[in-house]
This record gives structure tokens, C-alpha cells and sequence, in this order.
């Protein structure tokens, strides 16, 4: 049977974390009532569309065009695309047509231990368009409902090479490219509520070919799972029609999350000459080096730095290294709990099972999470020191997650602390071994199972808080001596 | 007592010393108004209790003791610049009843400093070709000559005597060209002179507004508040503006004139205007001016390459004319049916031809071949002027190849538009340029013969004006 | 490159991208002035004028930023005082039928 290669382009939308819009002081902000939040400038009202460029939102996209190692225009431009679409309010979208803001970039996605560069052909910034509802669904509706206020927010949108050879690599890509621009405090990225939106471009190709096949573009995926989901499908689909002899219908398509398949658009008003040409009202502004300079310097340390330095720096496996420095606060909070316990291991492990476990319970993000980062590293010092057990620990960490406290005053207030105390042992030792005589005599007789048993005593005694290890030591010397 | 005679400054003057009661003032203004649009057509959506209401404003106003240099000083608002308190229509159907959400930078300024606006002035729709013929409201007739037209209301309201001045836009030279057909002085400042905030233009790379008035010491008065930066317009210059008012008082010494080779080769070119101008240019000669004659390779390129472009950016600039949150709307069921309804209904046929004609030519082959083109010819034009004028202070040529047309000779096309063959070359360069009028001595009170134009260096209005009074003063 | 030659169809296509309707007699019309107007432009012929840079702007300009700040929103009912059909705070627009 033939082989094919899966050949993926991805083309991502993100909203910008600006205060107000990309060319007017509109505010930005979520969940106004409808058309309040708009101006002449974003209603496009003859007489008010002189556009003003928001500053913060063309630093934002220069930022986002440093970290992804893209090459940044030298003159800021902007470009109409013209089209008619009710939702589009002065019939063109400005956008970076001609000369986008950054150009071949790239990111690099870790898989399997193994690193791979995706290319970033372009990124660039433009405005977003209004909302269009309606009286339950579309049919039965009288018309549709108009709200301006998305009208004209920043948008930023990256678009990768044909790089991505599989769902999984899609995944990874759009995951690592997340990861950067919340890194870089620009966008909260939220598939689900449609701050980060993603459009696959996706062929197939016969292994060793180098040509591209005839594409389709898949729409509408909003979550990562549903980015995995449907481009496997669609490649599934489109091997079926090239196994059977068929070929693709270059088109776009549509993934349907409830029925988990892709479907045909129709699109019999897009116009597919938009026009484009550049924006009159808006004259060229040249981006100087300073002004990248300033803003290179803004940058923090970026997740694929972070990465190798952890590895590097802390001797962590690959797989840990990616998982804390999925986010910056997590990164963070992890370098944090090093400078109180500088075991990187172990507090990896610490952090990787216990806290992320009981995050993802909570539902909630690091941010969020009352324990703190020093909490965390008192408690791994104490278990260190042997003054508590490992085991509780986790139910020092229990309460610590939940309620924010010093895991001393946890451990003082429940009476967990651990008896480490030789002559408290001792003590306790000797009252066991007298109560239990045939056990020591068993013992002696090689069962040596009585050990177990004569522990088990002293842990019940003690409520568990003997220390284990001290224990076992004090009472295979004791009973050795007798 | 009418305000035709005196300069705005006189009339502000005597305003402010009580030698003129504002509410008499208001009523003489609001009389010529009224008169003159009921002869020519000149207003859109004139009411004249407005002038009535506006001079009772003033009137407080002048009382406060404010600093107001146009105290009282009537003008017109082309009806494509933005007022609070006034629909603006741009002469088409589209806007008929539209009330505007912003006041434009300029008539804030002029209003703040006194001005009177008395009316808003009827246009071509758009402001696109200044024919008179193309305005929703009817024809503009030229008050030198009814059987004419003005051109636009702007112009025709000055040359009528109702207002001092008017503040219009100028696209491919139409602000120039209606003051010429109706006699008068217009001026288009350098582009970014003016803030273009508050005006509905078809045309942004060139539209720039400017001022027409009867005396060279109003077009300063005006100017010198209207011009300045404005930080709401991503176009508007920051480039110091001077008082236009004190330098025009001081004589320009030598003039450097440049006259393009092979001006006059022009089929339009009419005949009394080509000599109307080679006679006021060999008068010129020796009495301050220096006249030199030069090659000129792109020039007579301007107008075709001015319409290509200006029709590509009217059609991306009225796309927002759709229907859904402004303007007419024309009825149907489904979106797209209803944008056409809506704009076939909403738009004249010459505009509905052009909007086409820069559909066209943006599109497909097209775009490399006619849009790419015409900016790339802007740019050797735009080069050439510049470097003319880095030997000559000015550029001078005929302002329209003809005389104001006959209303009854049918709606001119926009396309090919011989009435912008002189004065594009300025509009795409972004240069300032004045007409100055031309009046046959023998004809008293007939159609002025031409406009001559001047063209100058980016930023030296001071120039164009200093000659302009020369030339009105001394020479004619 | 050859002639222009502008065919009735590219008008009519055009028309319909501007979203106009164009009677047959105005179609003709224009493809007239069109026809007209490619004559009268010599220049499209030139092919020096390959090598030539566009020039979208008069001028270089210095002020297009602006700082990200919040002014303030237009009220509803200025936002729909020039709507041709619309609620409270909604516009409507006819439904895209296909
Ligand atoms: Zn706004």
C-alpha cells in the first residue's frame, strides 16, 4: 500500500492583552453589553475612521516577532482587505499584508526527547471583526443581531510553514507557541473562549515527493483536543480518497466537535480578491533599533532556554524539564522551592505529582494555588532532616494546599511531628519489648518476621510518629544486645 | 450693511467695536443666504433660523470679551466636513439624513476663533469631479452666470457674496476648479496641513481640505486657524504653522517661476483661457517674477493617474456604505442583496461607474497593470515637481483647461476628467497650490475667463499667498 | 505587455465585488469611458516604469501612535442614531441566506 506524509501548516489567531483597540481607545475588555463598547473609528462612521495606531499592541506583536526568532520589518504598515461582511464595519480589515510585522521565524517543539524547528513563515497584526447573533438558531431567526464591540480588537496572527507532520506535532506546536506568547504576557491564549483560534492547512503527500498536495483548510477547532482531533480525522479522510484513487477538492472545512467529523463550507460570497492595497490613512512608521532593542529587552527568559538550562543547570530529565517550564509561573514557582531545599529531584517530583495533581483536582493554575512556593520548601527540608516522614508529609502538603499555612504550624498544631528523639524511643522501645516477650522470643528463634510485628507496636504506640528509620535501627541493636 | 466688501478681519473688527450689531449681522448673512440659494442652489439642507441661532452664540461670545479674530465672519462648509449640530449628506442620497458623531478639526477651530457658519455648501457627490451636475440635491449654478455651473456650493456661495469664505476638499483639484469656474480664490494647502479628522473623503492619499474666498487676506485669516497639527490625524503634520496674516504684508522679492514646456498641448485647452494666461504671464515678466519655461516629462500624466488612483481608494473608502449602521439602506431579505440594494439605490450612476471602474482596476491583472502603475507614475511626478521646484519658488499653469460648463450639457463623466489635467499633479504630490482668478474687464459681471494656478514648494503657502495679494493689489 | 482591453464581463464582476448593479446601458457606458480612458493613458505602456518604487503618501508622516489608554465609548443611543433598522443595542442586518 502507499505510503503518505502529512504535511500541516498552521495559521493562529490570538487576541492581544491590550487595554483598548488596535486603532481607536475603545476599551477591550470581556463581556460588555453589546455595541458599548465602540467608537466612530471602529463603527467606520463617515467622518471618524481616522485610525490611530495602539502603541502597546505594535510592541506586543514586535515582542512576539523577537521570541519566535522571526526577522522585524523595518517600517510599520498597514494594508486594506477589502470585502463586504456585516460583521466587518468599514467593508476592509486592516492588516500587515505587505510587509508583515515579523518573517521566518521559528519555534522548536520537544517530542519524544527529540527537538524540532517549525518554521514561522510570517506574523502579523490586524483587526478582529464584530459578532453576529441570532434569535435561537439561524433558521427560524428574523434576522441577525449585530455587536461591534470585538470589532476592531487586536489580533495577532502566526503563520507557521508546512512543517507539521502529524496531529500530534499540531498539538505540540500550538502548545509550545501558547506557552511562549503567555511567557511573554501578551495574550492569555484561550482556545475556549476564542482568545487563541487556530485554521489547519493540511495535505498529503506520497512519501520522498517533495511537492505539496492539493490542501484543505479545516476551521472551527476550539480546544487542543479538538486541533488533534480533526486534523487526524482529515488526514484520515483525505488517505481514504487517495488510497481509493480520488484526489482532494482544495475547499474549506469545517470539524464538527459533537459528530467528531469535518464537513465542506460553502462559501459562495467570499470574494477572493480582497484588493489589498496599502492603508492611505495610515503612513509608514519606522520601526527603529532602539525601539527593538527596548523591547528585545523586555523579553524574559523563554521556555525553550529555560528548558536546556534546567537540564543543564538542575540535571533534569528531559520529560520534567518540559513539564515546569510549561508555564512561566510554574518555572518559577519551582526555582522558588530550590533556593529553600536545592534538591532538584526531588522537589521535581515533589511538584510534578503532588502539586499538579492537586491543581488539576482544584481545577485551578499555579497562580491560583494558596500553598507557597517557601511553604514548599520548609516542608521538603523537614522531611530532609527526617523530623517528619515522607508519608506525612503529603498530609502536611494536604493541609498546606488547602489552607496556605507554614507546614510547621500544620505539623505543631496536628501533633505530626516526628519522634526522633533516641531517649523518647528508647523509652517506648522498652515498654514494647516487655509487653511482648514471645515475639521477642521469636525473634531470636529467626522468625524474623516478629520484627515487623514489634515495629507495628512502637509505630501504634506513638501514632505513627516514631521515625521509621530510627526505629528499625534502636530496636535490631536492642534486641541483638539481649 | 453687507459684508462683500470688507476683509474678514475689518468685518470681525467692527463686530467686536459694536459698529455692527451681530444680530442685524446675522440677519444681513442670513437674507444673502437665502437669496442666493434660491438662485443658485448653493446649500444643502439650508435653514436659515441656523444663522439666526449660530449669531446668537456668537453673540454671547463677543460679550465674554474672547479673543475672536473672525468674529462674525460668515463662511460655508462644504457638505462633506463634519458638524455637530448639521446632517452632512456629500450630496448623495446615501447620506441624506445623516447626523454625524464627530465635529470636524477645522470648523472647531474657525468656530472657536468667531466664525459664522452659515450654511453647509451643495457638492457633487463625494465631492468627486467638481461638475456641479452629480449632487443629489440638484445643480449647483454659477452665480456669475446661472446658465453654469459653480463647480461646488463652497465656491459659488463666496462668488455670490453670502459668506467670506467656505472651507472645502480638494481630491483631484475640485475645490480649485469650482473657484475658478466661479471667480474666486482657493487655496489646497500642503496635505497634512489641515487635520483630514472629521471630513468624509473618497480620496485619502490626496484629499486634503482648503479655503476659497474672494480676498487673499481672508484665504491668510483662514488659514492661519485652520492649519496645525491635530494628534487624532495619523496624516496631520506637526511642521510649525506661521501667521500667515503678517507674512502676506511683506513683498516677495524676485519670484522664480517655472511655466511647463508645451502647456497649452491640450485639445481641451480652451482658447480665451489659453490666452487669458499667456497674457497675465507676459505681464508677469520683469515685475517681480522671473518666468522661465521647463521640461516637464510626467506632468500631463497627473489626471489619468490621479483618477486611478483616487477611484481605487473611493472604492475601498466607501465600502462602509453598506446599510447596516448608517445612511440609506435599500430593502431584501438577504445580506448581500441587501448591500446592493442599498448602494445601487444609495449611489448616483457617474458615482456607481467609478466605484466600478476602481473595483476594476484593483482586481486581478488589473493591479499590476493600471493601480501599480498609476502609484509608481505618482512617484516620477511626485519627483519631478520637487525637484522643479528646488530651482523656481513656484509652478505655474492653467487651473481648469476651460471655462465653467453649461448646466444643460448633461452629467459629465468622471472618466477620462480634463477638468483635473492641471490640477492632479499637485494633489498626488501632496503640494500646495492657489488659483487666482482671472476676470475679463471687457465682460463685467460674465464668466470669469480662468484660474491661474500656482503651484509651490511642500509647506510654503507663505509664497502663494504673498504672490496672490501681489497680484491682486498691484498687477490686475 | 499588450493593450487593455476591458471586456464587459470584467465589469460586470467588478460591479458585483463593489456590491453595485449596473444597468446593461451603464455597462456599456462605462466599458466605453474605460476603453477611452486605457487609450488616453500612455503610460500603462511604459516599461521603464517596472524599476520605478510606488509612492502611496504624499508625505512621511511622524504621529501614528498612540498609548494604550481607554477613552471613553460613544453612548447606545448615539451609537444608533443613524442605524436604518435596530433594537436597543443591537443593528440588524438581513440573514446570509445560501
Ligand atoms: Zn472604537
Amino acid at each position: 500500500m502507499q505510503e503518505f506524509e502529512t504535511v500541516i501548516g498552521l495559521e493562529v489567531h490570538v487576541e492581544l492583552l491590550t487595554r483598548t483597540k488596535l486603532f481607536c481607545g475603545c476599551s477591550t475588555a470581556f463581556g460588555a453589553a453589546p455595541n458599548t463598547q465602540v467608537c466612530p473609528v471602529c463603527l467606520g462612521l463617515p467622518g471618524g475612521m481616522l485610525p490611530l495606531l495602539n502603541k502597546t499592541a505594535a510592541e506586543y506583536t514586535i515582542k512576539a516577532a523577537l521570541a519566535l526568532n522571526c526577522t522585524v520589518t523595518p517600517n510599520l504598515t498597514f494594508d486594506r482587505k477589502n470585502y463586504f461582511y456585516a460583521d466587518l464595519p468599514k467593508g476592509f480589515q486592516i492588516s500587515q499584508f505587505f510587509y508583515p510585522m515579523g518573517t521566518n521565524g521559528y519555534l522548536e517543539i520537544h517530542h519524544n526527547g527529540e527537538s524540532k524547528k517549525i518554521g514561522i513563515r510570517q506574523l502579523h497584526l490586524e483587526e478582529d471583526t464584530g459578532k453576529l447573533s441570532h434569535f435561537g438558531d439561524i433558521i427560524s431567526s428574523p434576522y441577525s443581531r449585530v455587536d461591534f464591540n470585538r470589532a476592531g480588537v487586536p489580533l495577532m496572527e502566526i503563520v507557521s510553514e508546512p512543517d507539521i507532520r502529524s496531529a500530534e506535532e499540531a498539538r505540540l506546536y500550538l502548545q509550545k507557541l501558547r506557552t511562549i506568547l503567555c511567557y511573554l504576557g501578551i495574550s492569555d491564549c484561550k482556545m475556549e473562549e476564542g482568545s487563541m483560534r487556530c485554521d489547519a492547512n493540511i495535505s498529503l503527500r506520497p512519501v520522498g515527493s517533495s511537492e505539496l498536495g492539493k490542501k484543505t483548510e479545516l476551521k472551527n477547532m476550539n480546544s487542543f483536543r479538538s486541533v488533534f482531533r480533526g486534523i487526524e480525522y482529515e488526514v484520515e479522510r483525505q488517505r481514504t480518497i487517495l488510497l481509493s484513487g480520488d484526489s482532494i477538492i482544495p475547499e474549506t472545512r469545517h470539524w464538527d466537535e459533537a459528530k467528531g467529523i469535518t464537513r465542506a463550507m460553502r462559501s459562495k460570497f467570499v470574494s477572493a480578491d480582497y484588493r489589498c492595497f496599502p492603508d492611505p490613512n495610515i503612513p509608514p512608521f519606522p520601526v527603529d533599533t532602539k525601539w527593538v532593542e527596548s523591547i528585545q529587552a523586555s523579553i524574559p527568559e523563554l521556555p525553550d532556554a529555560k528548558y536546556y538550562r534546567f537540564i543543564e543547570e538542575y540535571g533534569l530529565p528531559p520529560y520534567d524539564a518540559e513539564v515546569l517550564t510549561g508555564t512561566k509561573e510554574l518555572a518559577d514557582f519551582y526555582e522558588e522551592v530550590l533556593t529553600c531545599y536545592r534538591e532538584p529531584k526531588t522537589v521535581s517530583n515533589w511538584i510534578m505529582s503532588e502539586l499538579m495533581g492537586h491543581l488539576n483536582a482544584a481545577g485551578i493554575g499555579i497562580t491560583e494555588a494558596k500553598i507557597k512556593a517557601k511553604d514548599l520548601g520548609k516542608l521538603l527540608q523537614l522531611v530532609g532532616k527526617g523530623e517528619i516522614s515522607g508519608k506525612m508529609a503529603k498530609s502536611v502538603f494536604e493541609e498546606m494546599f488547602a489552607t496556605g499555612e507554614d507546614p510547621e504550624l500544620i505539623i505543631k498544631k496536628q501533633g505530626l511531628a516526628q519522634i526522633s528523639d533516641e531517649d523518647t524511643l528508647d523509652g517506648i522501645i522498652n515498654t514494647v519489648l516487655a509487653a511482648n516477650p514471645q515475639s521477642v522470643q521469636d525473634y531470636h528463634s529467626g522468625k524474623k518476621k516478629a520484627l515487623g510485628f514489634l515495629v507495628g507496636q512502637i509505630m501504634k504506640e506513638t501514632k505513627g510518629q516514631a521515625n521509621p528509620q530510627l526505629v528499625n535501627k534502636m530496636l535490631e541493636e536492642k534486641l541483638k544486645s539481649s | 450693511m453687507s459684508g462683500d466688501k470688507l476683509t474678514a478681519a475689518e468685518l470681525a473688527a467692527s463686530i467686536k467695536e459694536g459698529a455692527l450689531q451681530l444680530t442685524e449681522h446675522g440677519e444681513n448673512v442670513s437674507r444673502l443666504c437665502t437669496k442666493a440659494q434660491s438662485e443658485f442652489n448653493i446649500f444643502i439642507n439650508f435653514n436659515p433660523n441656523d444663522i439666526t441661532k449660530e449669531s446668537e452664540r456668537l453673540a454671547g461670545k463677543v460679550g465674554s470679551g474672547a479673543e475672536l479674530p473672525l468674529a462674525g465672519v460668515p463662511f460655508c462648509l462644504a457638505d462633506n466636513i463634519c458638524t455637530l449640530e448639521l446632517k452632512t449628506t456629500c450630496g448623495s442620497r446615501m447620506l441624506a439624513s445623516y447626523r454625524p458623531l464627530t465635529e470636524d478639526g477645522a470648523v472647531r477651530r474657525l468656530k472657536e476663533k468667531g466664525a459664522l457658519l452659515a450654511a453647509k455648501g451643495n457638492m457633487d457627490e463625494f465631492g468627486i469631479g467638481a461638475g456641479g451636475r452629480n449632487s443629489f440635491f440638484g445643480a449647483i449654478k454659477n452665480p456669475c452666470n446661472p446658465e453654469h455651473t459653480g463647480g461646488s456650493g463652497a465656491a459659488a456661495a463666496v462668488a455670490s457674496g453670502a459668506v467670506s469664505f467656505s472651507l472645502a476638499t480638494d481630491r483631484c483639484g475640485e475645490l480649485r476648479q469650482a473657484a475658478a469656474y466661479c471667480g474666486v480664490l482657493g487655496l489646497k494647502p500642503t496635505y497634512g496641513r489641515i487635520s483630514r479628522q472629521g471630513l468624509i473623503d473618497s480620496a485619502p492619499s490626496m484629499e486634503q481640505a482648503g479655503i476659497i474666498a474672494r480676498q487673499t487676506k481672508d484665504l491668510a485669516s483662514a488659514l492661519s486657524i485652520v492649519c496645525g497639527a491635530d494628534p487624532q490625524d495619523p496624516t496631520s503634520s506637526s511642521c510649525g504653522v506661521p501667521d500667515f496674516n503678517a507674512l502676506i504684508e511683506e513683498k516677495p522679492r524676485s519670484v522664480k517661476i517655472a511655466l511647463p514646456y508645451l502647456w497649452d498641448d491640450l485639445a481641451a485647452l480652451e482658447g480665451e483661457v489659453k490666452d487669458a494666461i499667456a497674457a497675465l504671464l507676459c505681464r508677469l515678466e520683469g515685475n517681480y517674477f522671473s518666468l522661465e519655461t521647463v521640461p516637464l516629462e510626467y506632468f500631463h500624466h497627473a489626471s489619468t493617474t490621479a483618477a486611478m488612483i483616487s477611484a481605487v481608494e473611493a472604492f475601498s473608502n466607501l465600502s462602509n456604505y453598506d446599510g447596516v449602521r448608517f445612511g440609506f439602506r435599500g430593502e431584501s431579505k438577504h445580506l448581500h442583496d441587501m448591500y446592493r440594494q442599498t448602494r445601487t439605490e444609495g449611489f448616483s450612476s457617474n458615482l456607481k461607474k467609478f466605484l466600478t471602474f476602481g473595483a476594476l482596476i484593483s482586481s486581478g491583472k488589473y493591479y499590476h497593470d493600471c493601480f501599480l502603475k498609476a502609484q509608481k507614475m505618482r512617484s516620477l511626478i511626485k519627483d519631478e515637481l520637487e525637484k522643479c521646484l528646488l530651482q523656481y519658488d513656484l509652478l505655474v499653469v492653467p487651473t481648469v483647461p476651460f471655462k465653467a460648463p453649461l448646466l444643460g450639457s448633461g452629467i459629465s463623466p468622471l472618466l477620462p476628467d480634463f477638468a483635473a489635467y492641471y490640477t492632479a499633479a499637485a494633489s498626488l504630490a501632496g503640494l500646495p497650490a492657489l488659483t487666482f482668478p482671472l476676470k475679463d474687464p471687457a465682460q463685467k459681471g460674465g464668466l470669469p475667463v480662468a484660474g491661474l494656478q500656482l503651484i509651490g514648494k511642500a509647506w510654503d503657502e507663505k509664497t502663494l499667498l504673498q504672490v496672490s495679494l501681489l497680484l491682486e493689489e498691484e498687477l490686475l | 505587455m499588450g493593450k487593455l482591453e476591458v471586456s464587459l464581463e470584467e465589469i460586470r464582476q467588478a460591479s458585483s465585488d463593489a456590491r453595485l448593479n449596473l444597468t446593461p446601458q451603464e455597462e456599456n457606458e462605462l466599458k466605453n469611458q474605460i476603453t477611452d480612458f486605457f487609450r488616453q493613458v500612455t503610460f500603462l505602456q511604459y516599461s521603464e516604469l517596472e524599476k520605478v518604487r510606488a509612492t502611496y503618501y504624499p508625505h512621511t508622516q511622524e504621529n501614528i501612535l498612540r498609548e494604550d489608554l481607554v477613552r471613553p465609548s460613544l453612548p447606545l443611543e448615539m451609537v444608533m442614531l443613524n442605524a436604518p433598522d435596530a433594537d436597543t443595542d443591537f443593528f440588524h442586518v438581513p440573514k446570509i441566506v445560501e
